[in-house]
C-alpha cells in the first residue's frame, strides 16, 4: 500500500479502520436513539402519555404550570391558619389531572390562598397516568413540590412514605387537631407506622389527609335490566345481594338481551382490581385478606379459598357473562359500552358520572340516581363464607388527599406548606366538591353536606356505617403484587389458569413485603 | 565518527521522530473530540452507571444498598425476562425482514417505475416516518379496536368470522400487530437508503453485464446487491438496534399486556423502574439489553462485514 500524508501505509489503514468501527458505534448508537428510524424503537419519554384517568374522573393529559398572582413583600410575615408565614416564600403543588371544570375550581382554591397571604403558588398538573409514574421522579429532585396529591393505601401513598417524600402530619403537631378531628375517618389512607408500607392501619403515625372517600359500587344500567325482565328497584342501593343472586341476573341478561352481563375494560387489567377484590376478602374474611397482602400469618394468595375466590370470576368468562373484548378495550371503554346500553353492570367509582356526559344519549340513558336510568347497588357477598360481608364496602375512606413533601422542610417552608394544607381542606371548598362535582366526603359531619344526587348521597351515608371499607388491589397491594395481578390476571381471559394468576401474585407479594421489612 | 558518537545520533534522531509520532497521534485523537463530547458524558458514563446502579437495590438514589447480582439473579429465575427478550427478538425478526427486505423490494420497484411516479412514491413511502411515534400508535391502537376499527370493519366485508378479531387482546397475535405498524411507519425510511444506493451504483457495470447477456435477476443478484451490501449492513444493524429498543408502541398501545403477551425489554424495564420504583433491577434490565444489542451487533458485523463484495459484483 504506497504511503500516504500520514506516513506508514499499513498503520494508515489501521487507524482508519478504527475510526471507522468507532465512527460505526457512534453513529449506530446515535441512529438507535432515533425514534422511528429503527423500526420503532424509541425513547422512554415517549410512551409516558397514557390514557385519560381511572381513577379521578376526566383527566388530561396535559402538562402546565400555572402560576397565581404574585403577591406579597420580601421580609413580610402573615397569620393564616393558625401560623405565621413569610410572604415572600413560593409554594410548588403537584396533582394529577382532573375535569377541566374541576381543575378550574382546585385552582381557584390556590387563587383564594394566595389572595388571603399573598404567597404565590405554582402549580404543577399532568395526566393521570403520567402522574402515578412521574410524581416520584419530581419528588426526588430539587424541582420536587412542597405539597402534592397521593391517592391512599400501601399501594400508593405507603410507597413515597417509604421512600422519605412526606412529612408525617398528626403525631408532630404539623396538623391541627381541630382539622385532623373534622376529618375522619379520612387519615386511614394515610396511617403508617415507622413510615413502613407494611404497617398500614398501624400506629399513630399519618402522612397525609383528604376529603372525599372512594367507594366502589356496582352500577347497574336498569334500560338492560329492564330488558331482560329484571325490575331495578330488586337491585337499587343493595347491601345484601349474594354472589349467587347476581350471578342469576348475569345469566338473565345475556340469555334474555343480546347484551353483556358485565362490561370491563381490561387492556390493562384494571377492572380486574375493582371485580376481584371483593371476591377475595369477602371470601376469606378482612382480616385474613390484610394478612395475606402483608404476608403477616401464614396465609397466602394461593390458598384455596383464594383460588375459589378468583376462580368465580374466571367462571363468568367461561360463561360468556363478560364482553368478549374485555383485552381489547380500556376501562373507559368498557364503562363506555354500559353507558351506550350494551351492557347491564359496570364497576367504578362515583365519577362514572363524568363518563356518563361522555359516552350517553341523555335521551337513551337518563342520568345517574332513582329517578334516572342508572343507579347502584353494592359488590355481592358470600353468606356462607361470611354473613358480615353484606357490611363491608369497597371503597376507601379517603379518596385520596395531600401530602407535605420531605423537601417542604429542607427550604424552610413547612409552615407555609402546612398552610395551604389546611386551606384545602376546608368545608367551603368541600362543599363545592360534593355539590358540584359529585364527591363523597371523608367527614365526621358528612350529612349536612348537600349532595349532588341521591346516589351520592346514599354512598356516603353506607359508607359511614360500613363495618369495614377495604380498598381495591391497586391501592392495597404493594406495587409489585399491584402489577402482577393486573398483568397475569388478563391470563384468566385467555386461557391461563386462576393458580398461576395467583402464584404470581404470591411470588410478587413476597418479594414486595421482603424489600419493606424492617 | 566513534561508536558512542554514532548511538547517540541514533538515539536523538529516534527521539525526535518518536516526539513527532507523538504529536502526530495527539493530533489525530483530537479530531476525535468532538464526539468524544457527546459520547463520554451521554454513552459511556451513563453505561457504567447503569451497570453500577444494577448491584444495588433501592428505590431512588438516595436509599441504594448493594446487593451485587442479586437483581440479575432474580431475573433469571423469573418467567417474565424470557418472554420479554422472546418477543424482542420475534419483533426484531419480523420487523428487520419486513423492513429491510421490503425496503429494497419497494426501493427496485420504485426506480423501475415510471419517472413521474418515482417521486410521488418517494413521498408517500416516507410520510409515515415523519410522523410522531406516539401518534402512530395511537391511530393504529384506533384501527385496531375490536369494535369500531377500521381494520375489523373492512375485514367484515369480506367475512363474518373476521369481524371480531382481538388484535391488540389475543396473546397469540399482539406481537405481529405491532410489528405491522412498526414496519407502517419505517419502511419509507429504509426505501429512501436503499434508494440512495441504487441510485450511486455505475450504470456501466449494468450496460457491461448487458452486453455479456445477463439477465435482469442476474444484474440484481451479481452486481446490484454486492454493491449495495454497506448500505445493508448499515440498515441491517440501524434495524436491529432499533427493534431491540422497542418501546413506544407497545406502550401506547397494550403496556406489555395482554398478559404479558407483548411485554419487551425497555417496557419491563420501565415498570420496574417507574411503576415498581425498583431502580437496581430495572438498571439490571438495562444492562441484559446492552449486551444483548452488543452481541447483535458484533455478531452482524464479523458475519456480513462492512465493505461492499467487489469479489462478488460482476
Amino acid at each position: 500500500m504506497p504511503e500516504d500524508q500520514l506516513g506508514n501505509g499499513e498503520l494508515s489503514e489501521q487507524r482508519r479502520k478504527f475510526l471507522l468501527a468507532l465512527g460505526a458505534t457512534g453513529a449506530s448508537a446515535m441512529a438507535g436513539c432515533a425514534s422511528g428510524g429503527g423500526g420503532g424503537g424509541g425513547g422512554g419519554g415517549e410512551g409516558g402519555g397514557g390514557e385519560t384517568d381511572e381513577d379521578n374522573g376526566n383527566g388530561e393529559s396535559t402538562d402546565s404550570s400555572d402560576t397565581t398572582e404574585d403577591s406579597g413583600s420580601s421580609g413580610d410575615t402573615v397569620e393564616y391558619m393558625g401560623r405565621t408565614l413569610d410572604t415572600s416564600v413560593t409554594l410548588q403543588f403537584m396533582q394529577p389531572g382532573a375535569a377541566d371544570e374541576e381543575w378550574e375550581f382546585q385552582k381557584s382554591i390556590m387563587e383564594d390562598f394566595t389572595e388571603e397571604t399573598g404567597i404565590e403558588v405554582k402549580v404543577t398538573r399532568m395526566g393521570t397516568e403520567d402522574y402515578k409514574v412521574q410524581a416520584g421522579n419530581y419528588l426526588g429532585t430539587s424541582n420536587a413540590p412542597d405539597m402534592y396529591y397521593m391517592w391512599p393505601g400501601p399501594g400508593r401513598a405507603g410507597e413515597f412514605v417509604a421512600s422519605g417524600y412526606s412529612q408525617e402530619i398528626k403525631k408532630s403537631g404539623l396538623l391541627r387537631d381541630e382539622v385532623w378531628s373534622r376529618l375522619q375517618p379520612a387519615g386511614v389512607g394515610f396511617q403508617f407506622e415507622n413510615a413502613n408500607p407494611l404497617k398500614w392501619r398501624q400506629g399513630d403515625q399519618y402522612y397525609g389527609l383528604g376529603v372525599s372517600s372512594y367507594a366502589f359500587p356496582i352500577w347497574f344500567n336498569e334500560v338492560v335490566l329492564e330488558e331482560a325482565g329484571i325490575n331495578p328497584d330488586d337491585l337499587r342501593h343493595r347491601k345484601d345481594v349474594t354472589y349467587e343472586e347476581f350471578e342469576g341476573y348475569l345469566e338473565q341478561v345475556t340469555t334474555q338481551t343480546d347484551k353483556a352481563g358485565i362490561a370491563m375494560g381490561n387492556r390493562r387489567g384494571g377492572k380486574l382490581a375493582y371485580w376481584g377484590s371483593p371476591l377475595m376478602y369477602k371470601s376469606v374474611g378482612v382480616e385474613r385478606h390484610l394478612e395475606t397482602v402483608f404476608q403477616r400469618g401464614d396465609s397466602k394468595f394461593t390458598d384455596d379459598e383464594y383460588v375459589e375466590a378468583l376462580s368465580t370470576l374466571k367462571d363468568w368468562w367461561d360463561k360468556e357473562y363478560i364482553i368478549p373484548d374485555t383485552l381489547a378495550l380500556s376501562e373507559h371503554e368498557g364503562n363506555g359500552l354500559f353507558f351506550q346500553n350494551q351492557a347491564a353492570f359496570i364497576s367504578d367509582g362515583w365519577w362514572a358520572s363524568g363518563e356518563y356526559d361522555s359516552y350517553a344519549d341523555p335521551e337513551q340513558l337518563a342520568g345517574m340516581g332513582e329517578e334516572g336510568g342508572w343507579d347502584f347497588m353494592w359488590m355481592p357477598y358470600f353468606p356462607d363464607k361470611f354473613e358480615e360481608g353484606k357490611t363491608w364496602r369497597t371503597g376507601s375512606p379517603a379518596s385520596g388527599g395531600w401530602m407535605v413533601s420531605e423537601t417542604a422542610e429542607e427550604r424552610g417552608q413547612t409552615a407555609e406548606a402546612m398552610a395551604l394544607f389546611e386551606h384545602n381542606l376546608q368545608d367551603k371548598y368541600t362543599s363545592t366538591r360534593v355539590k358540584e362535582f359529585g364527591d363523597v366526603p371523608a367527614h365526621t359531619d358528612a350529612e349536612k353536606f348537600e349532595f349532588a344526587n341521591d346516589s351520592t348521597a346514599q354512598i356516603a351515608a353506607d359508607l359511614g356505617s360500613a363495618a369495614e371499607v377495604i380498598p381495591k388491589t391497586d391501592l392495597l397491594f404493594l406495587p409489585e403484587a399491584s402489577d402482577a395481578y393486573y398483568q397475569n390476571g388478563q391470563g384468566l381471559f385467555s386461557g391461563d389458569s386462576v393458580e398461576t394468576v395467583l402464584e404470581a401474585v404470591q411470588t410478587a407479594t413476597e418479594e414486595a413485603v421482603a424489600k419493606y421489612e424492617d | 565518527m566513534s561508536t558512542r558518537n554514532i548511538l547517540q545520533r541514533i538515539r536523538e534522531r529516534r527521539s525526535v521522530r518518536q516526539q513527532g509520532n507523538l504529536f502526530k497521534q495527539l493530533r489525530e485523537l483530537s479530531y476525535l473530540f468532538p464526539l468524544s463530547a457527546f459520547y463520554l458524558p451521554f454513552m459511556v458514563i451513563p453505561s457504567v452507571g447503569l451497570f453500577v446502579i444494577s448491584l444495588f437495590s433501592g428505590s431512588r438514589l438516595g436509599n441504594l444498598q448493594f446487593v451485587g447480582f442479586q437483581n440479575y439473579i432474580s431475573l433469571v429465575n423469573g418467567e417474565i425476562l424470557f418472554q420479554a427478550i422472546k418477543h424482542n427478538l420475534i419483533y426484531t425478526a419480523g420487523n428487520t425482514i419486513l423492513t429491510v427486505g421490503g425496503g429494497l423490494v419497494i426501493a427496485v420497484g420504485i426506480q423501475a417505475s415510471y419517472k413521474r411516479l418515482r417521486k410521488y412514491l418517494r413521498f408517500v413511502y416516507m410520510l409515515p416516518f415523519a410522523m410522531m411515534t406516539v401518534g402512530v400508535a395511537f391511530i393504529w391502537r384506533f384501527m385496531y379496536h375490536p369494535r369500531v376499527g377500521a381494520l375489523n370493519i373492512l375485514l367484515s366485508e369480506i367475512s363474518q368470522d373476521f369481524s371480531d378479531i382481538l388484535w391488540l387482546g389475543n396473546g397469540d397475535i399482539v406481537m405481529y400487530s405491532i410489528i405491522i405498524v412498526g414496519v407502517w411507519q419505517s419502511i419509507g425510511f429504509y426505501t429512501t437508503i436503499w434508494m440512495v444506493g441504487l441510485l450511486n451504483i455505475d450504470e456501466t457495470y449494468y450496460e457491461a453485464a448487458k452486453l455479456d447477456g445477463a439477465s435482469k435477476y442476474a444484474q440484481f443478484r451479481h452486481i446490484t446487491l454486492p454493491l449495495l451490501k454497506p448500505i445493508g449492513v448499515f440498515l441491517l444493524l440501524v434495524s436491529l438496534i432499533g427493534s431491540l429498543k422497542l418501546f413506544a408502541y407497545v406502550w401506547a398501545m397494550t403496556q406489555g399486556g395482554p398478559a404479558y403477551n407483548s411485554e419487551v425489554l425497555v417496557t419491563l424495564m420501565f415498570k420496574l423502574g417507574f411503576k415498581q420504583t425498583n431502580m437496581g433491577q430495572a438498571a439490571a434490565v438495562g444492562v441484559i439489553l446492552f449486551l444483548l444489542i452488543l452481541a447483535i451487533t458484533l455478531v452482524t458485523t464479523r458475519v456480513i462485514g462492512l465493505d461492499a463484495d467487489y469479489d462478488s459484483a460482476g
